[in-house]
């Protein structure tokens, strides 16, 4: 079972593209994909389109059935969006005792029909992103080219490493994956370095790059996933090597191959 | 010379030559520290709170707690009543005889009437049973101790009933019996599953729960404040009530709680584990049905500082010890902090080992006294076995030393 939570503490990194590119690609491998976006902004529904009913913050604050807050995006995905209520679920869990294990608790009763979980977070240090963190136990890091953006990369390691300790669950990092990569800026090249020598300093993988594409915000505009909008763009293929790279990572078989590869 | 030569030749900018990032840099960074301080308690800043105190007057538009609308400076709001819909306001879809009622998860939620009571009769209710008036309270013991009430689960029990015999249960006028009745069913004592069948003569049935139940569903709904009025009502918190402890998780309004659906958290289990911890975490559970392992093992590790050769025994006593009193004093907020710091005092010191000694002299006595009848009954088994062997003995002797050995 792969469960993840793909996070920087720094914003403008594709965390959101991210979570539901590789989403999309483990639903098309056969894989049973949740999506769960905890941050209150609620990118991850208004890029997918989604009208759910009721959100994050109905089913674990008020504790509505699960199937009244899901949305599916998909045969094979679903997904739990967000709205600013999150903000109030956040509140409610501070009031509690070991308020940072709850979503263990709470998503541990209804992954059991899923094969994958995927969680979008704020980009932000809060209380629900330890939740996720603490759920999933396996992060997956997106990196822009950029010096702040390896800053929030690193501070969510940290941070990983504090839960570790805090907590003694095993927390790891499933991978760094380079993002909006354009190389004719030298400050890329720097970047990538860098995040070398973090990987080498923590001894996460660097997942396969994802280039710099204009594809990725017209799906958004559109409301698509970025394969159904241009199935053969440049960051569909990356991000489609960079998940079957997290797959063998996380040794997850894929269940049938993907309709590209079954179409050629 | 041409013009060409003439002209200046334009310059190229000068290219920034960027240094290599490195992870030190990165990781010296102001915002790279305090990265869990989410998870410690809140601090209070009776500063700024005083500051702040001092804006929320009528001209500023009142943005504070309270909502949008002016607000008085130094007027703190009365608490308002809370009471359920009136049935006879509100009426229910008609429900064919005899059919269970969908109570389903959501526990009733309390609409607050406008209205408003002294501040100083206000005072939380600790028990169930301070939400009761006493006509209440006499027709619930009624209901739990009566013979037609059958188990439901631990918690609840189901009565099928009807007025008359529910009011000469109680030792009350029918018309005060369902009044009384009401009242339960709006403070969450009571729950009616089934109409009353009039052709065949069945009364309604009721779902009674228990004390610790009460507690937990008024809990749950927001219905912790009490004032006596001609009988007790609930009301709204006032504004200077005590913050409560953060650490009863029976807030969560749902009527299956968080901790009993719940697995197990995953967690490295290479150590071994120490028997202590279990005997902590047993007696834990009990006040705190979430408490971790981890700050169990804290605790334990904070108590085994003190006193090494601590016995399960005692680590188990003392715990329980400040438990109870963290429970009764009702205002502790962080429940493990708490115990971390007062339970590893308890292992130091003169009291402590008086405390042992006073153990040690009791087991001593114990002990003793169990030589002792352990040795009257090898006596008395030998006596026994000797008139067994008596050929003189009696037959009614023989008998009570066989009955005695167990012989047939």
């Amino acid at each position: 079972m792969i469960r993840l939570v793909v996070c920087n503490q720094r914003g403008g990194v594709s965390k959101t593209t991210t979570t539901h590119t590789i989403a999309r690609h483990l639903a098309d491998s056969g894989l049973k994909v949740l999506m769960i976006d905890t941050d209150p902004q609620g990118s991850l529904g208004l890029v997918l389109g989604a009208k759910p009913k009721k959100y994050l913050y109905e089913f674990v604050v008020h504790n509505h059935a699960f199937e009244e807050c899901v949305w599916r995006a998909s045969e094979n995905m679903d997904v739990l969006c967000s709205n600013r209520e999150t903000t109030k679920a956040e509140v409610a869990l501070l009031g509690m005792t070991a308020g940072e294990l709850a979503f263990v608790r709470i998503f541990g009763m209804i992954e059991d029909s899923y094969d994958a979980v995927l969680i979008d977070v704020s980009p932000s240090i809060n209380l629900v992103q330890t939740c996720s963190i603490m759920y999933a136990k396996r992060l997956l890091i997106p990196v822009a080219m950029d010096m702040l953006s390896l800053q929030g990369a690193a501070a969510c390691i940290e941070t990983s490493k504090m839960l570790t300790e805090l907590f003694k669950v095993e927390i790891k990092c499933a991978g760094l994956l380079p993002t909006m990569i354009d190389r004719r800026f030298n400050l890329t090249s720097l970047t990538l370095k860098a995040l070398e020598a973090m990987s080498e300093k923590y001894g996460i993988p660097v997942l396969p790059p994802i280039r710099t594409d204009g594809t990725v915000p017209k799906a958004e505009r559109a409301r698509k996933f970025l394969v159904d909008m241009d199935p053969h763009c440049k960051a569909a293929d990356d991000y489609r090597a960079a998940s079957t790279k997290l797959m063998e990572l996380m040794h997850v078989e894929p269940r049938y191959k993907a309709k590209e590869e079954i179409s050629a | 010379m041409s013009s060409r030569d003439t002209k200046p030749k334009k310059k190229s900018r000068p290219k920034l030559v960027l240094e290599p990032i490195s992870i030190d840099e990165i990781l010296s960074g102001p915002g790279m520290s305090g990265f869990v301080s989410i998870l410690e308690p809140r601090e209070e800043v009776p500063h700024l709170q005083a500051l702040v105190d001092d804006i929320q007057g009528p001209e500023a538009g009142g943005h504070g707690p309270g909502g949008p609308g002016p607000r008085l400076v130094g007027r703190t709001p009365k608490p308002e009543i809370i009471k359920t819909p009136d049935p006879q306001t509100t009426p229910e879809p008609k429900r064919e005889p005899g059919i269970e009622r969908d109570t389903g998860p959501p526990l009733p939620r309390t609409a607050p009437v406008k209205a408003t009571v002294p501040q100083r009769h206000v005072r939380r209710a600790v028990l169930a049973q301070d939400g009761h008036s006493s006509g209440e309270e006499m027709l619930y013991q009624a209901l739990w101790n009566s013979k037609y009430t059958r188990q439901e689960t631990r918690e609840t029990k189901l009565v099928t009933i009807g007025w008359k015999a529910m009011a000469k249960m109680a030792r009350m006028t029918p018309r005060n019996t369902k009044r009384n009745c009401q009242s339960l069913i709006d403070k969450l004592a009571l729950e009616q599953l089934s109409d009353e069948n009039s052709r065949e003569s069945i009364g309604r049935t009721y779902r009674v729960f228990s004390y610790k139940s009460i507690l937990e569903r008024r809990r749950a709904a927001g219905m912790e404040w009490i004032t006596r009025t001609r009988g007790v009502e609930f009301v709204s918190p006032p504004a200077d009530a005590p913050p409560e402890p953060s650490w009863t998780l029976r807030r969560v309004p749902a009527p299956q709680r968080i901790a009993e659906r719940v697995p197990e958290v995953e967690r490295d289990t290479g150590a071994e584990r120490d028997t202590g911890i279990t005997a902590v975490v047993r007696t834990l559970r009990e006040y705190l049905p979430t408490v971790d392992d981890s700050s169990v093992a804290d605790l334990v590790a904070a108590c085994r500082q003190k006193a090494p050769d601590a016995t399960d025994d005692e680590l188990a006593y003392f715990v329980r010890l400040k438990a109870d009193l963290m429970f009764r004093m009702g205002t502790v907020k962080s429940p493990m902090g708490f115990l971390k710091t007062a339970a590893p005092r308890c292992f130091e010191g003169e009291s402590f080992r008086q405390y042992r000694e006073t153990e040690a002299r009791r087991r001593q006595a114990a002990a003793r006294e169990q030589a002792v009848r352990e040795e009257e009954e090898r006596r008395f088994r030998e006596e026994q076995q000797a008139i067994l062997e008596n050929p003189a003995a009696s037959e009614e002797e023989r008998r009570i030393a066989r009955e005695y050995l167990g012989i047939a």
